[in-house]
């Protein structure tokens, strides 16, 4: 995927090309249900938010500078949609995450050790451990969990998360803080 | 400001700030100076690194649909071009009867310009060269403008409108034409989104 050819399409769909921005949900989707599957713990809902996502970039695609990287405006602007979703819905926290697996892993054969590839064992404790991961950050309050989202998994800088939240940089510097300790004593406490 | 001597220990926020490279230069000396020095710090310091490198091994989770179907379908169905409103067409053929109007009636005062233009310029006239050359396939065509210019002749202007005046009034006209089929296109538009 060339930056040409992807502002060629970012164009195009800011001159009203559905089909063109229907190519670049193909591209980033994965990358934008991803922020919904960390910030809600649900595939179901992460699907649904993830298309609004998308829905709601192309209503305020005309807004958005081509010569910038589109996959960080979208992620943001998912995170802000479940961020407002997990704060008006009644589920604040799961304590139990509903989708624990992880498809696409698959038990190791005879080329997984003669190519190095992890064994059994390890797949088992590397799911576990992507399983505890998840778990814990969905124990965290939504605005923690919008702030470790948005730090840890998508590099933003402090400045970029208190502009995407509309939040003070001090509140925001302050829930980071408070969300990396309570994380720090979930993982701990398992 | 934090202190970060050796008898305290840096506090959670100055910690944060040092692994997130959000310290200056001199300020980051000095926790680096601290760590030296304290092991329970360091301890701390490679706790939180710990839980961020574990947050940075994090698999991406596999998407098992294509979203962009769903997407481009909502779309569609919310923004299909919707045909012109038909109260528009009045307005559109009354345009186009103006700009006829208007054309037959300065064609009288434009013809004789463009004919000094072709006089007094010669690159103009090696330019229409070509188009002359063409007389024969648009023959038909000038006959049609030699006949319009008798019609304006009997309907426009006394006397043919100095040049500037005649291409100040084309102007005109097209800035208002211009200006009304905007205002259409954007009316149909806002219907188009509300709908």
């Amino acid at each position: 995927m060339s930056v040409s050819d992807e502002r060629e399409l970012v164009l195009r769909a800011q001159r009203g090309d559905v089909e063109a921005f229907g190519e670049l949900v193909r591209r980033h989707q994965s990358a934008v249900y991803n922020v919904a599957y960390r910030m809600t713990g649900s595939r179901h809902e992460a699907e649904d938010l993830a298309q609004e996502a998308f829905l709601r970039a192309f209503k305020a695609f005309d807004r958005f500078d081509p010569d910038r990287q589109l996959r960080p405006w979208l992620k943001r602007i998912t995170t802000n949609l479940c961020l407002n979703w997990l704060q008006t819905s009644r589920v604040k926290t799961t304590n139990v995450v509903t989708d624990m697996h992880l498809p696409g892993q698959e038990a190791a054969t005879m080329d997984d050790y003669a190519q190095n590839r992890p064994l059994p064992e390890q797949v088992v404790m590397r799911r576990e451990t992507a399983e505890q991961i998840r778990a814990a950050i969905l124990q965290l309050p939504p605005h923690y969990r919008a702030v470790i989202e948005l730090r840890h998994f998508q590099d933003l800088s402090y400045d970029e998360m208190a502009e995407t939240l509309g939040r003070p940089l001090s509140n925001v510097k302050s829930d980071l803080y408070r969300a990396r300790k309570r994380l720090g004593e979930i993982l701990g406490d398992w | 400001m934090k202190r970060t001597d050796k008898m305290n220990h840096i506090d959670d926020d100055l910690l944060n700030e040092y692994l997130d490279e959000q310290l200056d230069a001199a300020m980051g000396k000095r926790v680096d100076a601290h760590l030296a020095g304290c092991y329970d710090c360091r301890e701390r310091l490679a706790e939180m690194r710990q839980l961020f490198a574990t947050m940075a091994e994090l698999p991406e989770a596999s998407l098992g649909v294509d979203l962009s179907r769903r997407v481009v379908a909502r779309l569609s169905a919310e923004f299909r071009p919707r045909p012109i409103p038909r109260w528009t067409f009045p307005i559109i053929a009354l345009q186009m009867l103006v700009a006829l109007a208007l054309f037959v009636w300065l064609w009288p005062s434009v013809q004789p310009a463009l004919e000094t233009a072709g006089r007094t310029l010669p690159e103009t006239a090696e330019l229409l060269l070509p188009a002359f050359s063409l007389f024969d396939v648009v023959e038909p065509l000038f006959d049609g403008l030699e006949r319009l210019s008798e019609l304006g002749q009997t309907i426009g202007p006394d006397s043919p409108l100095p040049i500037l005046e005649g291409f100040l009034i084309i102007g005109l006209a097209f800035i208002l034409w211009l200006a009304g089929s905007g205002l259409l296109l954007r009316q149909s538009l806002t219907v188009q989104q509300k709908s």
